[in-house]
């Protein structure tokens, strides 16, 4: 009877704790997309130093698509500055994609960089583990370690601009 | 304590999304590669749905392509609110050739991202990624001959 109510107590505590944790942290923002900000730089300074960066980490720069640009030659007023821009063109990307498709969307990669609400720039890029996680039964060690290698080292640009 | 919590967050997190599909697939079948390139990247650039570039990840059987494509109104009536979708922009729609030849196209599914975000969008931003989704669905369909 201990046993059972034991037992049972520590369900509740166990139920009451993931509840909690749910309700104040199960943000889907934040298990989706990992961002950083920048004080103290334009919002052109910052598109520059991370092209830069991608570059000279091995993260092959495609193109920056100056979205903010586009829409006030339309006659948008009013549009924080924003870009987006497109890297990680690696190696391996081929043997990758063809077994997992879907994954055209963490590689290549797209970094969004645009003009906050609290006057910085802030850079946000996907996160990578739910689509691992997602995908592993269709993923090799060696695809796993790619996309978290890329990823990793796509931080530490970001970290490196945002400083 | 803060990263066993956001452990345990992830992994109860994880549990949940392995039963959402990410993604949304057709298949189109009797026709060549290329052609379904073709025909969808007009068809998209019918509806607004600009393709900004190709990336042909394989140009050797099996083939596989990525079209970039955006639409700046799309753009513009989510991402001032909602700025980290930019990482999701421009849409990829992907196009590869299967094992018996056909095309099969996909992107990210629309409605598991509503599902997943519902009460963060407004009812504007509910319906822009409604209509985009149903302007994808509609290009792919018109690529198929069917309209």
């Amino acid at each position: 009877m201990r046993g059972i109510l034991f037992i049972l107590g520590g369900l509740l505590i166990v139920g009451a704790l993931v509840f909690f944790i749910y309700k104040n942290y199960a943000n889907p923002f934040k298990l989706m997309f990992y961002t950083q900000t920048v004080q103290g730089k334009s919002f052109d300074k910052v598109i520059e130093e991370l092209s830069d960066s991608l570059n000279k980490s091995g993260l092959k720069l495609i193109r920056v698509l100056p979205l903010s640009k586009a829409l006030k030659a339309r006659g948008v007023k009013d549009f924080p500055n924003y870009s987006m821009v497109l890297a990680c063109d690696v190696e391996g990307k081929r043997e990758l994609l063809l077994k997992v498709p879907f994954l055209s969307n963490l590689i290549p990669c797209s970094l969004a960089v645009y003009d906050n609400k609290e006057g910085g720039v802030s850079i946000t890029a996907l996160k990578e583990t739910l689509f691992i996680h997602q995908y592993k039964s269709k993923l090799s060690e060696e695809d796993v370690k790619l996309i978290k290698d890329t990823y990793s080292k796509l931080k530490k640009v970001i970290e490196g601009v945002a400083q | 304590m803060r990263k066993v919590l956001l452990t345990l967050l992830l992994g109860l997190s994880l549990t949940f999304a392995v039963d959402f599909k990410f993604e949304y697939e057709e298949k189109i079948e009797g026709m060549d590669f290329e052609d379904v390139k073709l025909l969808l990247k007009t068809a998209l650039d019918g509806r607004n749905m600009n393709v900004l570039d190709v990336i042909d990840v394989s140009t050797e059987p099996p083939r596989f392509s990525v079209f970039l494509v955006c639409n700046l109104t799309y753009a513009q009536d989510i991402l001032p609110d909602m700025p980290e979708f930019g990482t999701i922009a421009p849409c990829r729609i992907y196009l590869y050739e299967d094992r018996d030849g056909n095309v099969i196209v996909g992107y990210i599914n629309i409605p598991t991202l509503l599902k997943i975000y519902k009460k963060f969008l407004d009812e504007k931003a509910v319906k822009v990624f409604k209509v985009a989704d149903e302007d994808i669905k509609a290009a792919i369909k018109e690529t198929k001959g069917e309209f």
